[in-house]
């Protein structure tokens, strides 16, 4: 069998994307809902001139291919994902490519040749908290920190039920809401 | 692609804490992350107060921060009070919309600044509410949470509303928004994403650029404006 000739192809584009969840995501899943996000809004036939594929997912960044002239509604699809297996899930789209190397120097890669050192503070280690808003204050658990944003985790009724309203499962604050300055790992 | 990349974005309806989980300044790291310049912090609550906002990250350059509230009521009296007493106090005044006799009485109503989701039942909006929606400067606002909440039959019923939507505003040229409604930092999403979500709604690719940029844009300078007393009334000098 011959292989079609360049000239004769589909022409793609490449989306860099960024994943952020509330936990960590197997490629597998991110594949399944996304393509289960493509066939409830666009049906199988618009989904059958998407050309959707995943080629790449590290560490949160990924790759997805489309069709040249399907990237608004591939951007569509992108942006209905709410959560995957339970885990409240949001896809950034960094940018769009016409090659796989552009994509990836381009929006995937900037960080290490622009800054040297990023200085992202991930830890996982639990430390406890509280923070005072104009309702009262909330005590809680911090789950995750990347730089200045913390994830809190509260049981206290009052905060379950916020927490339910807004279908998450932890209180997205800032270090500069906290008002003990304890937390620096 | 130029005319995107050097368009302001807002997004004129979020919401944080003490209503809903995230404080305003994770809001507004993670909308200046994702591209926007500016972004209304709106509360809402039954008794429809307005929370002060205390924004305690260190203010970011070349973002604006606006403060609003989103009215509930159940009938048009109330809505007309909850008005009156919240005017002078936000920069911008939303109506929640949805049923019928709401959607008129904020329609008609000079002071409002946006009714959001008009089509959360399911319901359109109809020729005499648009028009007047275009004469007193109402925005309809298109929010992208109902694509993203809902599955199934009834993001079908809602999506054709929001067609129709779309349809009757641009025949009679109301304004017209596309806003978050984000309850979290995970409802937020990038403008270049809402922009494809409102032409998955059947507005063009200018329209849905202006619904994010230019349209926001020009509310919240009305609202600064002090010069201005009523619609058509300026001071000049």
């Amino acid at each position: 069998m011959k292989i079609l000739p360049p000239t004769l192809r589909e022409s793609n584009r490449y989306l860099a994307i960024f994943v952020i969840s509330e936990g960590d995501i197997p490629r597998r899943d991110l594949v399944n809902e996304i393509l289960f996000c493509a066939a409830t809004l666009l049906g199988d036939a618009g989904n059958s001139e998407m050309g959707i594929r995943l080629l790449s997912f590290e560490e949160n960044n990924g790759i997805i291919q489309c069709r040249m002239d399907r990237v608004w509604e591939t951007r569509a699809v992108l942006a209905t994902v709410m959560s995957i297996k339970g885990m409240r899930t949001r896809i950034n789209v960094l940018g769009v490519s016409g090659t796989v190397r552009g994509a990836t120097e381009k929006y995937l890669l900037t960080q290490d040749i622009n800054e040297p050192e990023p200085e992202i503070k991930r830890t996982k280690t639990i430390k406890e908290c509280k923070m005072i808003i104009d309702v009262g204050t909330i005590y809680g658990k911090i789950v995750n920190r990347n730089n200045n944003e913390i994830d809190l985790l509260s049981e206290d009724p009052h905060s379950l039920e916020i927490l339910n309203r807004s279908d998450t499962r932890f209180y997205g604050i800032t270090v500069f809401d906290i008002k003990d300055k304890e937390i620096d790992v | 692609m130029g005319i995107i990349k050097s368009s302001n974005f807002y997004d004129l309806n979020v919401h944080a804490l003490p209503d809903y989980a995230d404080s305003p300044s994770r809001m507004i790291l993670e909308a200046k992350d994702m591209g926007y310049s500016g972004i209304c912090l709106t509360s809402i609550n039954p008794a429809n107060t307005f929370h002060g906002t205390k924004i305690t990250v260190p203010m970011p350059r070349d973002f604006d921060i606006c403060t609003g509230i989103e009215i509930q009521a159940d009938n048009v009296s109330k809505l007309n009070k909850f008005i009156n007493k919240s005017v002078n106090k936000v920069d911008i005044i939303s109506v929640n919309g949805g049923h019928e006799d709401i959607n008129r009485g904020a329609v008609e109503n000079g002071h409002v600044d946006i009714l959001a989701h008009p089509a959360s039942q399911g319901n359109p909006l109809n020729h005499v509410l648009s028009k007047a929606a275009a004469d007193n400067g109402v925005a309809i606002d298109f929010n992208i949470d109902a694509l993203i909440r809902h599955k199934g039959a009834s993001r079908v019923r809602i999506l054709t509303a929001l067609r129709q939507n779309v349809r009757l505003a641009r025949k009679f040229d109301a304004p017209m928004v596309i806003t978050s409604n984000a309850r979290s930092h995970y409802d937020l999403r990038g403008p270049r994403e809402m922009m494809a979500l409102g032409m998955l709604m059947g507005m063009t690719q200018e329209e849905a650029l202006h619904a994010l940029s230019t349209v926001p844009g020009s509310i919240i300078e009305r609202n600064r404006n002090n010069n201005r007393i009523m619609d058509g009334v300026e001071v000049v000098q």
